[in-house]
């Protein structure tokens, strides 16, 4: 097993690759009795068209199709209820599918063994019939109607759909109600034996078990169990160009106050540093010139245009940067000629790197307290980086003020996009 | 891990002494008695006082400040428990040993500054920074009604009957007009001379050291008194109220009241979990299982306890026309355990889940905190004793709590977008 130390957290975490191409990542907390693990498929709600295994061509599959696959795991053949089964274990699962991945997790004190078996062991016996689909059917409807209620979530995506031309943000998870209805048990056979494959799998596991005892576990599970052999999954590639799919959007929503998102898409190219860096350092900039230390950000509270702080971020979708500026204003229109007057003007200095930098090592240190907390931070590197690697927490460490400013001379607003949510009662 | 309790004059000092955590928590809390217009002020306090102080003048220079001292976040929560309001002044901090040496003491020292030296000149708050803090509450009653869940419950509460005191902690809007700079320093001083206090902190810290420090500050401010904290007990009446709301939604939430009548101790502290994890709470409940998974009547179906307000409520998400079938099969879920109708699978299931998630305690400081508290200072058990407790309880009992069951409310916040029901 590869061991990966996390220097400055006081923290390892272990990795091995099995044979059948299954990673798993194993954190061993000492003196904690939760244990939490997540069994991790590359499959998520952007992916709507590969070629199936052992096929030839690329088929088009519904959208959500990621999700109601996520749903209907839970259905086994032999009438074991999953969800009964763990609380017999007195454990807690779930699962849950975002834009790239669908997550299967166990959460418990006892009967670690049984439980991490039995997580990868109904992940791995799918059951999907005529009627266990046509009944879920009901039930994801249902979810639909409740994402569509929270203004805020329905507000990201159409955020993600103005920016991206090409790559499908601008779809829910979850699919519409017709392509729900149009989901059939051939379609998720397909999409599962495609990429429930362990070489497109991961584990992630957080337990005060030793490590060792943890991978034999693992690899004693996984060795009588047959799997078509994959090299690469052929998924249907987006080409992104830089620019952004809508530069301005406004449209109403039942909310109280009109809330603003101003989003720069930024082209990763010609950096030598980490991604990660670079997002952080762009990250930085934000902070000082709109977050809450920001005398912008104040300025604007006292004189009441702005309800609230600004809400900054930068993430990394594929090869882009997205750093966005959200806050909720009854003056949007105003609002955003302050915030292009002052891109055009943008601060920074050498004290308040340092801060904030002292700010991001506490976050992950404050992190490191709880295993949900733990899981989140090594979910998110796999998420967003594909892997867990001693730079996750290095990285943070090693930003530095000269390369910052270097960095920086890349930004630029030259591909923006406003989104605009506004109050039902404000419709003329 | 070790506790240890100095006994003051005035107030009581807590200590959990433990280095399983990369952080520490220092908590001070204020008990009081409370009505409608003091929960705004004590809201608009909150806004106030992790906003700025005397030495630091505007939130970015605390904001600056908590950087500087490792993201260590100042915080005021508070909490209804039935008939008294629970203010929480507290600061999570990452020991030393992991930042800086002296960074603890230095911690403490900005915690009790911002409590201690709030930004106020002449007997009246700063203007500028109260005219934030007032903006800022007013926007947040505005925006109360886009959490349905909770808009929904609270309307519920509402339609109690007011001697069960079922106010909103976070104060209502029209009281808020009524505050200004002065009469909120008047009820700032007040709330230290009329609460009982008590100190609490968790995390590996020399309690020789904190204890003097807490003692300089606080000796000064606090005053002896009593802890008038008492539990809700409900007449049995057979009447339902029901009300309906509209909303421009998809989705339609229904929330159903239930008063406990005559519940006693044991049963608040120790049945009533295993009762809500039969009932309603968990994957593996009765509410889940048959209502969402074997009729798809609901997408999030689940039952909530306030066991200091002697109340136990359904929460559902549901469609418009299926509400009288979610209605009906909410109360047959229930009337099959008040006639026994429990297997022993799932009562064992609810015993296993309980017991694990009061170990899952032990692995959070804010947990382990928070339950210390309420065993110190109102009605509950420690954690090892509902770890022990547990061991005793009988079906028959979880049967006899859920007989005491009353349904008193039944709200519905409707959907009413044309699409609701496709």
């Amino acid at each position: 097993m590869q061991k990966i130390n996390l220097e400055g957290l006081n923290e390892e975490v272990y990795y091995h690759k099995l044979d059948n191409g299954l990673e798993v990542y194993i954190l061993k907390k000492e003196k904690f009795n939760t244990y939490m693990a997540y069994f991790i498929t590359k499959f998520g709600a952007l992916i709507d068209s590969f070629v199936p295994i052992n096929e030839k061509k690329v088929k088009k599959f519904p959208a959500g199709i990621a999700h109601f696959l996520e749903h209907k795991l839970f259905e086994q053949e032999d009438g074991v209820n999953v969800m009964e089964r763990f609380s017999s274990y007195g454990s807690i699962c779930n699962a849950f599918t975002n834009y790239l991945n669908t997550t299967y997790l166990v959460e418990g004190t006892n009967n670690f063994y049984e439980n991490l078996n039995f997580l990868i062991d109904y992940v791995q016996s799918p059951y999907f019939t005529l009627e266990n689909v046509e009944k879920e059917k009901g039930i994801i409807k249902q979810e639909l109607l409740m994402t569509k209620d929270n203004p805020y979530k329905m507000f990201y995506i159409r955020v993600l759909s103005n920016l991206f031309v090409n790559i499908p943000y601008g779809r829910s998870v979850l699919g519409d109600n017709s392509d729900i209805d149009s989901i059939t048990k051939e379609d998720l056979y397909l999409c599962y034996n495609t990429f429930y494959n362990p070489s497109n799998m991961c584990l992630i596991i957080i337990s005060s078990e030793d490590e060792n005892k943890i991978l034999d576990s693992v690899i004693e599970n996984q060795k009588n169990k047959k799997f078509d052999k994959i090299n690469n999954i052929n998924v249907k590639k987006y080409d992104e160009p830089c620019n952004v799919n809508k530069e301005y959007d406004e449209y109403y929503d039942n909310i109280t106050k009109p809330e603003l998102s101003y989003c720069i898409k930024l082209k990763i190219d010609y950096i030598n540093i980490s991604s990660r860096k670079y997002r952080l350092y762009l990250y930085i900039l934000l902070l000082m010139n709109f977050g809450s230390i920001s005398p912008f950000n104040l300025k604007l509270k006292e004189e009441n245009k702005i309800d609230g702080d600004f809400d900054v971020d930068c993430s990394q979708y594929f090869n882009y940067m997205v750093l966005s500026i959200c806050v909720s204003t009854d003056y949007p229109n105003e609002i955003i000629k302050l915030i292009d007057d002052k891109i055009n003007n943008i601060t920074y200095d050498k004290k308040e790197f340092e801060l904030i930098k002292n700010s991001f090592i506490s976050s992950v240190l404050y992190g490191f307290t709880s295993i949900d907390s733990i899981m989140n931070f090594m979910y998110n590197e796999y998420y967003s980086y594909g892997k867990i690697t001693k730079e996750s927490y290095s990285d943070i460490n090693n930003l530095n003020y000269e390369e910052f400013i270097s960095v920086i001379d890349l930004f630029n607003n030259k591909n923006k996009s406003i989104t605009i949510m506004k109050p039902y009662e404000n419709k003329e | 891990m070790k506790n240890i309790t100095h006994k003051f004059e005035n107030y009581d000092v807590h200590f959990i002494k433990t280095n399983k955590f990369k952080s520490n928590i220092l908590s001070l809390v204020l008990i009081t008695e409370f009505d409608k217009l003091t929960l705004t002020k004590n809201a608009l306090l909150r806004n106030l006082i992790t906003r700025s102080n005397k030495n630091l003048k505007s939130e970015v220079e605390v904001i600056k400040k908590e950087y500087e001292l490792y993201n260590s976040t100042f915080k005021i929560t508070s909490e209804i428990l039935n008939n008294v309001m629970v203010t929480n002044f507290n600061i999570e901090f990452i020991d030393e040993k992991y930042t800086k040496s002296g960074m603890n003491n230095q911690i403490v020292n900005y915690f009790f500054d911002m409590i201690l030296n709030p930004n106020v000149d002449n007997g009246k708050f700063e203007s500028v920074n109260f005219k934030i803090a007032k903006d800022n509450l007013y926007s947040f009653y505005d925006r109360q009604k886009e959490d349905k869940n909770t808009y929904s419950i609270n309307k519920a509460f509402e339609l109690l009957d007011e001697k069960y005191l079922t106010y909103n902690v976070n104060g209502y809007k029209e009281e808020l007009d009524k505050l200004n700079e002065s009469n909120m320093y008047e009820y700032y001083k007040e709330l230290f001379l009329n609460s009982s206090a008590s100190v609490f902190a968790i995390g590996d810290f020399n309690d020789d050291d904190m204890t003097k420090k807490i003692t300089e500050n606080l000796d000064p401010v606090l005053k002896k008194n009593e802890n008038p904290y008492r539990v809700n007990n409900f007449l049995t009446s057979k009447d339902v109220k029901t009300k309906i709301d509209k909303e421009e939604n998809n989705q339609t939430k229904l929330v159903m009241l239930y008063k406990m009548i005559d519940i006693n101790r044991r049963e608040r502290n120790v049945i009533l979990p295993i009762f809500n994890r039969i009932f309603g709470v968990g994957n593996n409940s009765r509410l889940f299982m048959n209502v969402r998974e074997e009729k798809s009547l609901a997408y999030d179906i689940r039952s909530i306890s306030y066991p200091d307000e002697s109340i136990d409520i359904v929460l559902a998400g549901i469609s418009k026309k299926s509400s009288d079938d979610v209605i009906n099969s909410v109360k047959y879920e229930l009337e099959q355990i008040q006639k026994g109708n429990i297997t022993k699978e799932s009562f064992n299931n609810a015993i296993m889940s309980r017991g694990c998630l009061i170990k899952r305690f032990y692995d959070s400081n804010i947990s382990i905190l928070y339950a210390f508290i309420s065993s110190i200072l109102f009605d509950s058990d420690n954690l090892v004793t509902r770890e022990k407790e547990l061991e005793t309880v009988s079906i028959e009992e979880v049967v006899e709590l859920s007989k005491k069951l009353e349904l008193s409310i039944i709200y519905l916040l409707e959907g009413d977008k044309e699409n609701a029901e496709d």
